[in-house]
């Protein structure tokens, strides 16, 4: 059916209207000759508007004497018709041509770009990029067409944020997606210097990655550098390269670990008193509600609580409790300590510092303490020398 | 009434098309009807209008005449072969030829 319209179209067909009394029969012989009819309407019982092939229009003339009835086309339409109208009017087929033309040039331009997905790179940029490689509003079509692949691999160059660019041509709108990367942290650097963590004498060191920048014997203070990250590599040709490593090795120094522990020979205690205070409380959920209390206080005082549930209930918040706090007053009283017991006390304390400074399992070479009695205060001073790795590897400020 | 009513001669080609599962509208020249729901119908081998309304459509056909009633009833296209019509259906029957309505 479709076909057929498109078939009159192109041929030209005619609207004609039957008048007669005999239109039916008229059809029928119509048929006969292999003329076709369509969108037959019967407007009035002497009436029929039907569409049929121009060509076939002659055809029909016997057909009308013989049955009595008479034809009038009344629109010719398709293509042909079409053709001779417009070909009659020159000047709109001017204007038309004019009207195609112009939108023909204008759409073969790109007159907006635009850049979608991006969110931490600057939109401006992209836009000088592209620019730069020739994609900007003003710009032939064609033109990007030929060079798309090597703009995006341009600009992939360009964009090392971008994990993906694509450019695509819609009319004249030239669509840029550009997909950002999501960047990995920094890198660890591999070159890295060996310091001193300590104070010490170097007693021996071995080096195995790295340039020594200490000897035996040498006297270091803590934070200096003892192993370089770098390495001289010679070449066949003579030329040397300098070339980053990370610091390894051990160096061996002894180190002086000196405690000063202060005891004093009198301290204060509290003594529990006569004064006290006792203080009921009812506790529902999270809050204290204060029901009585007996005694009273002055001056320092101690308190201690203790409680009763009475009503566990399912959780903590439906908890009810009856607190008692007694508050007890103290007076503080000094207590004399024998210099023996304060040397011991300071002893104790000296090791567990000691064992906090020096590595677990290390023995010392030598120990060296002294104490003396001033002023109420027992100055005890502990001096431990150990040979211990000092190399440490060197902090470094992360740059942004 | 019979329409088409068949003689010896054609119920020897009913059995013959049946017998061999030939396409009884060619080998009888019957006419072959295409109704789409109540919408459109297509008649193939007719043999001309002989009425034409917008309530009632008759077609002439080798084996009598078809009349379709219904209301809108329009032809949408008619060749030496086949006639289409469309509208709302509501009755098909056959008349012998000359029959009155």
């Amino acid at each position: 059916m479709i076909s057929q319209r498109i078939m009159a179209f192109f041929q030209g067909y005619l609207v004609v209207m039957i008048t007669g009394y005999h239109c039916e029969k008229f059809i029928s012989l119509a048929l006969t000759s292999g003329v076709t009819f369509w969108d037959v309407n019967r407007k009035t019982p002497k009436r029929f508007i039907l569409n049929l092939s121009a060509q076939d229009y002659p055809i029909l003339r016997p057909y009308f004497y013989r049955t009595g009835t008479k034809g009038k086309i009344l629109r010719r339409k398709g293509a042909p018709f079409l053709w001779r109208r417009v070909r009659a009017k020159k000047g709109w087929l001017l204007g038309m041509l004019c009207f195609m033309l112009t939108i023909n040039i204008l759409s073969s331009f790109i007159w907006f770009v635009e850049v979608t997905g991006v969110q931490e790179i600057e939109k401006t940029r992209i836009l000088q990029d592209l620019s730069d490689l020739g994609l900007y509003p003003g710009v032939l079509r064609s033109k990007i067409e030929k060079k798309r692949d090597w703009m995006l691999k341009e600009l992939r160059m360009r964009l090392p944020e971008a994990v993906w660019v694509s450019i695509r041509l819609k009319g004249v709108v030239s669509l840029v997606t550009v997909t950002e990367k999501t960047l990995p942290p920094p890198a660890v650097r591999n070159d890295a210097n060996l310091v001193a963590a300590k104070d010490g004498l170097i007693t021996s060191l071995l080096v195995i990655e790295g340039t020594p920048l200490v000897h035996e014997g040498d006297m270091v203070s803590r934070g200096d550098v003892l192993i370089l990250g770098e390495k001289s590599l010679q070449h066949l040709d003579g030329s040397i390269e300098i070339k980053k490593v990370r610091a390894e090795g051990k160096i061996i120094a002894r180190v002086w670990e000196e405690i000063i522990i202060e005891e004093p020979l009198e301290v204060y205690r509290p003594v529990i008193t006569s004064g006290q205070r006792v203080v009921y409380s009812l506790r529902i959920k999270n809050r204290l509600f204060p029901m009585f209390s007996r005694g009273k206080l002055s001056g320092r005082f101690s308190q201690t609580r203790s409680g009763k549930t009475i009503l566990r209930g399912r959780n903590r918040l439906s908890l009810v409790e009856l607190i008692k706090d007694t508050y007890q007053t103290i007076d503080w009283n000094p207590v004399e300590i024998s210099p023996e017991i304060a040397l011991t006390k300071a002893k104790i304390k000296g090791e567990e510092r000691m064992a906090f400074l020096l590595p677990s399992g290390l023995k010392p070479l030598s120990t060296k303490e002294e104490w003396e009695v001033t002023e109420g205060i027992l100055k005890y001073r502990l001096v431990v020398e150990a040979q211990e790795d000092i190399a440490a590897p060197e902090l470094k400020e992360e740059k942004k | 009434m019979r329409v088409g009513k068949q003689g010896k001669g054609k119920r020897f080609k009913a059995k013959v098309a049946d017998f061999f599962e030939l396409p009884s509208d060619v080998i009888l020249d019957l006419p072959r009807l295409v109704l789409t729901g109540n919408q459109r119908l297509l008649i193939e081998n007719h043999q001309g209008i002989i009425e034409y309304a917008k309530e009632v459509i008759r077609i002439n056909t080798p084996i009598g005449e078809l009349r379709i009633s219904g209301e809108d009833l329009k032809i949408i296209l008619i060749t030496q072969e086949q006639v289409s019509v469309e509208g709302q259906i509501d009755k098909l029957d056959w008349r012998e030829r000359g029959e009155d309505n």
